[in-house]
């Protein structure tokens, strides 16, 4: 490994933008204190796994809703579904 | 390799928020901990650095073979999405990036725990925190760590085959997915790519043309999905898959690479590679890990000693299927455990990340500590 030299720029991360409006939302535990139906939700922002059991079966997938009439009716929330169920997010 | 302990930078918070790691004290536990950094000699990074790479070329040998013997089956690829896979293994469609993780005690070889090949996180700490923090201690300090440059370029690569935008997306609410993301999207948008973020949730179907929309109906003709493959192909959306002109990214062949499966063939082709442990689809003779061929973040591991199952983890895999990989020498450092995170970006080892843990089991809590190389 040769010795690094660098000069690392970033033109979206630690920009307002990034900071502006997605994380305006309280802190998990506060959420959960001030209303405990929230907590769950709350929970699954953060990083932490569910208590729900995955088994993925070695035949197939659901079939998909028909389709469209176009883009701008397009179905959505097709995708998602295991990953609100695992609560952790997608990363690894 | 040692573990040294050291006093946080006064405003470290805001430091790292800085550079988009918001995330660094999730219920108020600390993520980011630069209370101590690990330090290795060059020699010690030059060894991690030749294992991350001929890993990464056993794991694509291992592909091609479970491709050419059709054994796709191990990994739990639905028969209809098959062709899929193989027909993305024979275009070779580019991969921008995969985390390894690692076992190392300081002397011997490194050993792989497995490969984090789809959807891999921790990368806006690698990349970008832990050279800040570096460069705030040390002007001078060095780090085994390319992993920018090496994204920006593998964006570059890519653009000069298909320049058309990107959509990036990842699942809705979760913090840590969206700023990985964003950060791809950064290195993405200065190699030169047009891009888009969307939530994975939010993307559409257009049935009249077949295609994936955005939001505002616009066709997703290449798609960054921070979203496991084995979810993709299991959700309402699945099937369209197979008629979506999308390009995909992490292409489908990475469901392979992703998939514990894969370390107990590693071991069945390169049994003697001292950086692969001994594993297989049952049980083992002597001290073994039980991992869920798809687990995340450290859920429902098993970990057997003397025939007993002496630590476990919850996590909603308890069906399985299971591989059963050799117990890894562990090596605790000021009562921690460390794991190595070694990155690979367009197939090349370029940078590490360590996350440390008071079990031998990684998970979604253990604490990101930074690093220093020194000569």
């Amino acid at each position: 490994m040769s010795r690094m030299s660098r000069e690392l720029t970033l033109v979206l991360l630690g920009s307002g933008l990034l900071t502006a409006g997605y994380f305006a939302w309280p802190e998990a535990d506060e959420v959960g204190a001030a209303n405990p139906a929230n907590q769950a939700e709350a929970d699954r922002t953060y990083r932490s796994h569910g208590g729900a059991i995955i088994f993925f079966s070695p035949f197939s997938s659901r079939p998909a809703a028909g389709p469209g009439a176009g883009a701008a009716a397009a179905p959505r929330g097709g995708f998602g579904r295991i990953g609100s169920f695992m609560s952790g997010g997608g990363g690894s | 390799m040692d573990r040294l302990s050291l006093e946080p930078r006064r405003d470290w918070q805001k430091r790292v928020e800085d550079y988009g790691l918001l995330f660094h004290t999730p219920k108020g536990e600390p993520y980011w901990d630069e209370s101590a950094c690990y330090q290795f000699r060059r020699a010690e990074i030059d060894k991690i650095e030749a294992a991350t790479q001929e890993l990464h070329e056993m794991c694509l040998a291992v592909i091609d073979a479970v491709i050419r013997q059709q054994r796709l089956g191990l990994f739990l690829v639905p028969p209809e999405f098959e062709e899929l896979v193989i027909r993305s293994w024979q275009a070779r469609e580019p991969s921008i990036y995969g985390r390894f993780d690692l076992a190392y005690t300081g002397s011997g070889a490194p050993v792989l725990l497995e490969y984090n090949a789809d959807t891999p996180t921790a990368l806006v700490e690698a990349a970008v925190a832990q050279w800040f923090w570096l460069k705030d201690l040390d002007e001078q300090g060095d780090q085994y760590n390319s992993i920018h440059e090496r994204l920006i370029e593998a964006w570059q690569k890519l653009r000069q085959i298909d320049p058309r935008p990107i959509h990036f997306a990842a699942m809705s609410g979760i913090v840590e997915d969206y700023i990985t993301v964003e950060y791809l999207r950064d290195t993405a948008m200065q190699a030169g790519f047009e891009t888009q973020y969307l939530d994975v949730e939010q993307i559409g179907w257009d049935g009249r043309h077949g295609r994936f929309v955005d939001l505002q109906g616009r066709p997703i003709e290449r798609l960054f999905k921070l979203y496991p493959w084995e979810w993709l192909i299991r959700e309402d959306f699945g099937p369209h898959i197979l008629r979506a002109p999308t390009r995909w990214v992490e292409p489908p062949w990475k469901m392979l690479l992703s998939c514990k499966s894969l370390l107990p063939l590693l071991h069945e082709k390169f049994p003697d590679s001292p950086y692969i442990l001994p594993a297989a689809f049952e049980p083992i003779p002597g001290d073994y890990v039980r991992k869920p061929i798809h687990a995340r973040e450290g859920s429902n591991i098993q970990v057997v000693v003397g025939g007993r199952v002496v630590f476990e983890t919850p996590g909603p895999y308890t069906e399985g299927p299971f591989i059963y990989q050799q117990l890894a020498p562990l090596k605790k450092f000021d009562g921690r455990y460390p794991i190595l995170g070694s990155w690979v970006v367009d197939g090349v080892a370029c940078g590490l990340g360590i996350r440390e843990d008071d079990t031998i089991i990684t998970h979604n809590t253990s604490r990101f500590v930074p690093h220093q190389m020194i000569d």
